[in-house]
């Protein structure tokens, strides 16, 4: 059991780094994307629904 | 403007698989020792690192197929496509080289090291930059399209000397699948390592269709934006 | 029939490059002046480096390093006069084959940076090589990697600075795009100059190793940059 310790213990920062960077990563692109998608399909609605009004009237 | 279905079921089939795979690798696949029996922990970064280094290489096959169909046909959404599969390509390699450098770090005792396999990856991460760099210094939009997808299809030409390189010259970058004596992973090892690469393979499908759909989005809003201002 | 008629169109874009350079010479002294001006800065580079080191482990890099960055001097020249003076609109209209607008402006790139690469050699071994060991393997040698490896220079280059000429920050986008696309045939070129200068057993194999890499490389970029120049010079 120390031999486990003592192997994971210096090399953990660099794992636990690997990874967190990782997820980090892909959980940010995936966040942003959806953030920017939503804010243009918002955006979008206001002026489709703004040029209907001007259409009708 | 539809959403796509298929995107959305492969961002939740990658996202699953790759969290599957991240506990597999912690919790079921055997750990590793080194020759002389020290537990070999750093070992775990494979798991993640060589999926994200594949999916980069596959979908950079994207800007050069892209750039070439642009280049025949001069539809401008092929070089959208092929500029968003560049994108997502960085993003893979980026994250590829943040993982390699964590690895060689503990197995190698250096941050970086000049290696073959090391080097020509480097050289790819450089392509990839100067292709967005050669976009923004191009003003006509033609030509900058017509640029982008000549110098995406010069730069793929690196990729397969990257991915090869370790099994031409003598490397000291591990090469798992190399086949021959033993070559290969035990097979708890091997799922988790599948079901990693198929969810990062999935998740680069994802992001590539989510950012393509955020493009075209932008597209139409221009488009609306200029119908209004008349 | 239409084969003499590319030969002579060659021809004729090659003559009017060459007599333009001999009416001028600004290509080539502009490079050639460029490569001494690095040699001045190797000295600076190598300066407490000392006696007792052996040149010849650098130099193979060293003048690569210069050919690098003085071929990308000459190929933003060759463009930019092209630009400047209208002559690519001209050739556009003119009923010349566009793949022969590709070779001859390739040649005459060849040409230019292969005359300062040896006109530069003996100043660079004049410079940094007397009253050391001589070249270990023969010296034509050398003459083939300057060729192997000036043909992949100046067939991609050819094809990005006719890009790059039409970009903001022309000399510098060359750089970003150039020096990355070439790494694999200058690291070839490097360990094939590396072999010839420093001799000894098993060095002319690795020099063939070497060149075989060299070839394969100018092949494949030259093939694809002629495939792709049709496409970037009409836009």
């Amino acid at each position: 059991m120390m031999d486990l310790y003592a192997a994971v213990i210096p090399q953990a920062p660099y794992i636990i780094g690997a990874y967190g960077l990782i997820w980090v990563g892909l959980l940010g692109f995936v966040f942003m994307v959806f953030n920017r998608i939503g804010r243009l399909e918002k955006e979008l609605r206001v002026l489709e629904e703004s040029v209907e009004r001007r259409v009708k009237s | 403007m539809k959403r796509n279905p298929l995107a959305e079921i492969m961002l939740g089939l990658g996202g699953l698989l790759t969290t599957a795979a991240f506990f597999m690798a912690f919790f079921w696949a055997p750990g590793t020792v080194y020759p002389d029996g020290r537990i070999d922990f750093a070992q775990k970064i494979f798991y993640f690192h060589v999926p994200v280094a594949e999916a980069s290489f596959l979908v950079f096959i994207f800007t050069a197929y892209y750039g070439i169909k642009f280049l025949m046909t001069r539809k401008r959404i092929y070089d959208t496509k092929a500029r968003i599969a560049t994108e997502v390509t960085l993003f893979f390699v980026l994250l590829t080289m943040a993982t390699g450098i964590l690895w060689t770090r503990v197995e190698w005792g250096v941050w970086w090291l000049w290696e073959p396999r090391l080097t020509t990856y480097f050289i790819l991460t450089l392509l990839v930059i100067a292709y967005f760099v050669l976009r923004n210094s191009v003003e006509d939009e033609e030509k900058r399209a017509v640029y982008a997808s000549a110098f995406g299809i010069l730069a793929f030409i690196d990729a397969p000397i990257s991915f090869f390189i370790t099994r031409w010259l003598n490397s000291i970058h591990p090469v798992v699948f190399a086949g021959g004596e033993g070559s290969g992973l035990e097979t708890s090892m091997l799922i988790t390592f599948i079901v990693a690469q198929v969810g990062m393979l999935m998740l680069g499908y994802a992001f590539y269709q989510l950012r393509l759909r955020e493009e075209e989005l932008t597209e139409r809003l221009e488009a609306l934006k200029i119908e209004i201002g008349d | 029939m239409a084969k003499s008629n590319s030969w002579r169109q060659f021809k004729a874009i090659l003559r009017k490059d060459l007599v333009m350079e001999l009416r001028t010479k600004e290509m080539v002294t502009s490079m050639g002046l460029y490569a001494l001006l690095t040699m001045v800065v190797y000295q600076i580079a190598l300066a407490e480096a000392g006696d007792s080191f052996d040149v010849r482990l650098v130099m193979p890099g060293l003048i690569w390093v210069a050919f690098i960055f003085m071929s990308m001097l000459g190929l933003n020249r060759s463009f930019v006069h092209e630009k400047d003076q209208g002559c690519i609109d001209a050739l556009l209209l003119s009923p010349v084959d566009r793949p022969v607008i590709f070779f001859a402006k390739f040649a005459g790139n060849l040409l230019f940076l292969l005359v300062v690469e040896v006109l530069s050699l003996p100043v660079f071994s004049f410079l940094f090589l007397q009253g050391r060991e001589g070249f270990g393997n023969p010296i034509w040698m050398i003459g083939v990697v300057l060729f192997g490896a000036s043909v992949g220079i100046s067939g991609v280059g050819t094809l990005l600075a006719t890009m790059t000429v039409n970009t903001k920050g022309k000399d510098v986008m060359l750089a970003v795009l150039f020096v990355p696309l070439m790494y694999p045939l200058l690291r070839a070129a490097v360990g094939a100059t590396f072999a010839a200068v420093i001799g000894g057993p098993g060095t002319v194999e690795t020099f063939w190793l070497f060149m075989a890499w060299v070839a394969g490389f100018d092949v494949i970029m030259v093939l694809v940059a002629y495939g792709l120049y049709e496409f970037v010079i009409g836009v």
